[in-house]
């Protein structure tokens, strides 16, 4: 009976750190950075945070979608870039509301396109690789294309900068966006009906099918959703550094993995939320910070921050073990 | 008689609530080709499936050519020299004719693999055996027949002693069936032995020597072809009178709810025409591949058919996905409920209210998480679903009560039609008795139910009515006192 009692103790103690293992590693790296440079624990610093990641992070959300439903779009980067261009080359001739609307358009439409193609080639992870791989390289070239090759300066545009630059009281904008659009994620996964089947689409596409949901209808939005929060991201992202280049959403796509998993939503699908994907963003952008704040190089960095991945996925495939044994034991 | 190739001696084997395998002694002469007979679930498989190492025994012995041997995995079969050709054909579509005889020995013990010689032992391998094929050809590019010749060319390469072949003419044409006995001759002739499993007596007739019986788990009879008849084989198969396994009901039929008419889809449906009554349970009794599964998935919309009507309740209507099918009040409880049927990872409550997600939002369209586990409690108690909690996912749910849970998500979408395939597969005789009270209780409340199953006793207690299908095609309809195992083996076999 003792012996009992110990495992099952053992069991919620295994439970526990492998569900909130993540926060504890994100409290040891703030803890660690604030002891070993005082720099990091200011207000101010922790804005310049916040503020850094909102647009990686609206990708992230994205990616969030995408990944429950069981796919995953590498396209972000070249629809990031596509849409900023885009955005800042239209402020001149038509102003600033509506660049933006037409900035989200392209990245609607551009994510609907995966969506289509996707399912036309049976909707399963690996022809989400390459259907969003191959997006990836014909808009990135479109990019090119519009720009020939040139970055597009919105300097001069000061209603438009003001997203990314400017603050309400101290919080800045682009901060109350990343905040809104994760709580409305959050919330569309939970109580509304395309939440609900997108996890269902992860989990068994063919018994969601022969439930009687249109299964190819919700797996086009998922990535249609994909595609807004891409384009919200790269308006965000251009206004804050005031100019928008070709080449910008670079290597965007697979930073919003990483967030997603190193929040621990799974690979694969069915499972996962945004605010798990917020904790991801954070401990990406943190740490960046923290290693900058320490003066660790930027190639030292990607050393790091790749092993942190590996290990985040390794820890999140020992939680669905121990979840596991937890709930059969309570059969 | 000539010396035994294998003696099975008290063979026994439980799985989880069935005695799958009770005390089987079974022997083959050397040379000799062997039929083994029996319905579903007889427990043919898992005897095959003992010789070739795939299942151990409870208990009893194996004899090989007269020598005791211990058979743990499949290798040891292949190394006593038995080999299983399984209906579904062991080879890499992708690969050579060559390489799928060697395939796991390529390399032999160097590292490197010598092309050349194995071409060229593949080649001498298949001449010995007369066989026409070319072992650079791809599987892929081959027939149903030639993929045969492959799995026995890689047997004999294996220098088998004994071949088991189970259900070998189910997927082959008249033409291809020609070659198969030509082969099973020529395997003869070279001293192999052949234990030749088939639900077709009339092949049986044709090629083989004997004929053991198996039923429930038991060894009914061994006897000589030459000395039996169809008849007889039939009555050992089915042999039992149906007991209280059954739970009773009084019938309410009414008028006809659903008529289809000319149904059909490629040649695996061809012309099904059939009508369902309010309150009845109308059964489709068939071999398995007989194209019950597949008219049914034309009746939901998860296929579409090419030609033939539907009509419902008098009304002519185009069911085009399984959602139009949801809103015309069909539901259909799939085959394989793990894959099909459910959604695992999720709890119950969120597996019964996806069909209807409506029914368990509150104002603004959004999801209700209290309604939702209101709902699921009701199914809960009256389905008498066993679990912790309807939080519970029902991946760890038994098979009953997952199908349970299948028959409430369809009991929520307000359906009137209820399709079961094969709707106790794998389930214990406890949870099929709550089954069939469900079934029964069902067609209580004026709801229909076709019924698939490949279990004779099933199919023929809880019927009504039986449609026999044959080859894609209705073969028979079984009405009353014509409703006998007899009957429905002998149309399903044709």
């Amino acid at each position: 009976m003792g012996e009992k009692t110990v495992s099952k103790k053992r069991g919620k103690f295994d439970l526990i750190i492998s569900k909130y293992g993540i926060l504890f590693v994100l409290a040891a790296i703030i803890i660690v950075a604030g002891i070993i440079s005082p720099a990091f624990l200011t207000g101010q610093n922790i804005l310049n945070i916040l503020k850094q990641v909102s647009a990686t992070g609206m990708l992230a959300i994205g990616m969030t979608f995408v990944i429950i439903s069981g796919g995953v779009d590498l396209s972000m980067g070249s629809i990031l870039s596509l849409c900023g261009v885009v955005c800042v080359i239209m402020i001149p001739l038509v102003g600033t509301p509506l660049a933006i609307l037409i900035a989200l358009a392209v990245g609607v439409v551009c994510g609907t396109l995966n969506g289509i193609f996707i399912t036309l080639t049976g909707g399963t992870m690996g022809s989400a690789f390459i259907i969003t791989f191959g997006m990836a390289t014909a808009l990135g070239s479109l990019a090119l294309t519009v720009t020939n090759g040139a970055n597009v300066n919105a300097a001069a545009f000061a209603d438009f900068k003001e997203i990314g630059q400017g603050s309400w009281g101290i919080v800045p904008i682009t901060v109350v966006i990343f905040v809104v659009a994760v709580i409305a994620a959050q919330f569309v996964l939970r109580k509304t009906t395309f939440g609900r089947i997108n996890y269902c689409l992860g989990i068994n596409d063919e018994a969601t099918h022969l439930s009687g949901i249109k299964v190819k209808k919700f797996r086009v939005l998922v990535y249609t959703v994909a595609g807004l929060f891409t384009a919200l991201g790269a308006v965000m992202l251009c206004s804050r550094v005031s100019s928008a280049s070709p080449i910008q959403g670079e290597g965007y796509e697979l930073d919003a993995i990483a967030a997603v998993v190193l929040g621990g939503t799974r690979m694969g699908g069915g499972s996962g939320s945004a605010a798990k994907t917020v904790i991801g963003v954070l401990m990406f952008g943190i740490l960046t910070n923290a290693l900058n704040v320490m003066g660790v190089s930027s190639y030292q960095q990607m050393i790091v921050k790749g092993i942190i991945i590996m290990v985040a996925v390794l820890m999140d495939k020992r939680s669905i073990r121990v979840e596991n044994e937890m709930l059969a034991r309570t059969v | 008689m000539a010396n035994t190739a294998l003696e099975m001696k008290h063979i026994s084997k439980s799985f989880p609530g069935v005695m799958a395998l009770d005390d089987v002694t079974f022997s083959v002469g050397e040379g000799e080709v062997h039929a083994l007979v029996g319905e579903n679930g007889a427990g043919k498989s898992t005897l095959m499936k003992i010789i070739n190492g795939v299942y151990s025994a409870d208990q009893g012995e194996i004899y090989i050519s007269g020598k005791k041997v211990s058979i743990k995995n499949p290798l040891d079969a292949q190394r006593n020299g038995v080999s299983i050709i399984f209906q579904e054909f062991n080879l890499v579509d992708t690969l050579s004719v060559a390489e799928n005889i060697f395939i796991g020995r390529l390399g032999g013990k160097k590292k490197m693999i010598d092309w050349k010689s194995i071409y060229k032992e593949a080649e001498k391998l298949l001449k010995s055996l007369n066989y026409d094929l070319d072992p650079r050809a791809a599987v892929e590019t081959l027939s149903v027949a030639q993929m045969q010749m492959t799995e026995i060319a890689k047997a004999m390469s294996f220098d088998a002693k004994i071949i088991i072949m189970d259900e070998p003419s189910a997927v082959l044409t008249d033409n291809e069936l020609k070659k198969l006995f030509d082969i099973v001759e020529d395997l003869k002739k070279r001293g192999i032995t052949v234990i030749y499993i088939s639900h077709r007596l009339e092949e049986i007739f044709q090629i083989c020597d004997k004929v053991t019986v198996l039923r429930d788990g038991k060894i009914i009879d061994t006897g000589n072809v030459e000395d039996l008849n169809k008849e007889q084989i039939i009555e050992m198969m089915v042999g039992r009178k149906l007991d209280q396994e059954f739970p009773k009901r009084e019938k309410k039929i009414g008028d006809v709810i659903l008529r289809a008419k000319g149904l059909r889809r490629g040649d695996r449906v061809q012309d099904v025409s059939f009508e369902l009554r309010r309150g009845e349970i109308l059964g489709f009794a068939g071999l398995v591949g007989a194209g019950r599964t597949e008219t049914m998935r034309l009746l939901f919309g998860a296929d579409q058919m090419t030609a033939g009507s539907i009509e419902l309740n008098g009304k002519q209507v185009h069911i085009k996905s399984p959602m139009e099918a949801k809103g015309e009040g069909i539901a259909l409880l799939p085959e394989d409920r793990k894959k099909q049927g459910l959604l695992l990872e999720l709890p119950i409550t969120e597996n019964i209210s996806l069909v209807k997600l409506k029914k368990v939002m509150s104002k603004g369209n959004l999801i209700n998480k209290k309604k939702e586990k209101d709902v699921a409690k009701g199914y809960f108690d009256s389905l008498k679903i066993k679990a912790p909690s309807v939080t519970q996912r029902v991946y760890f749910l038994s098979g009953g009560n997952q199908q349970k849970v299948v028959i409430a998500k369809w009991l929520f979408s307000d359906a009137d039609i209820f399709i079961l395939d094969e709707p106790t597969r794998g389930i214990d005789v406890g949870a099929k008795y709550e089954i069939y009270m469900l079934m029964n209780e069902l067609v209580a409340q004026g709801k229909s139910i076709i019924l698939i199953s490949s279990e004779m006793n099933e199919i023929i207690a809880m019927s009504d009515r039986i449609m026999v299908m044959h080859d894609g095609k209705i073969c028979a309809e079984l009405n009353g006192e014509e409703i006998t195992p007899e009957n429905v083996l002998k149309h399903a076999i044709n």
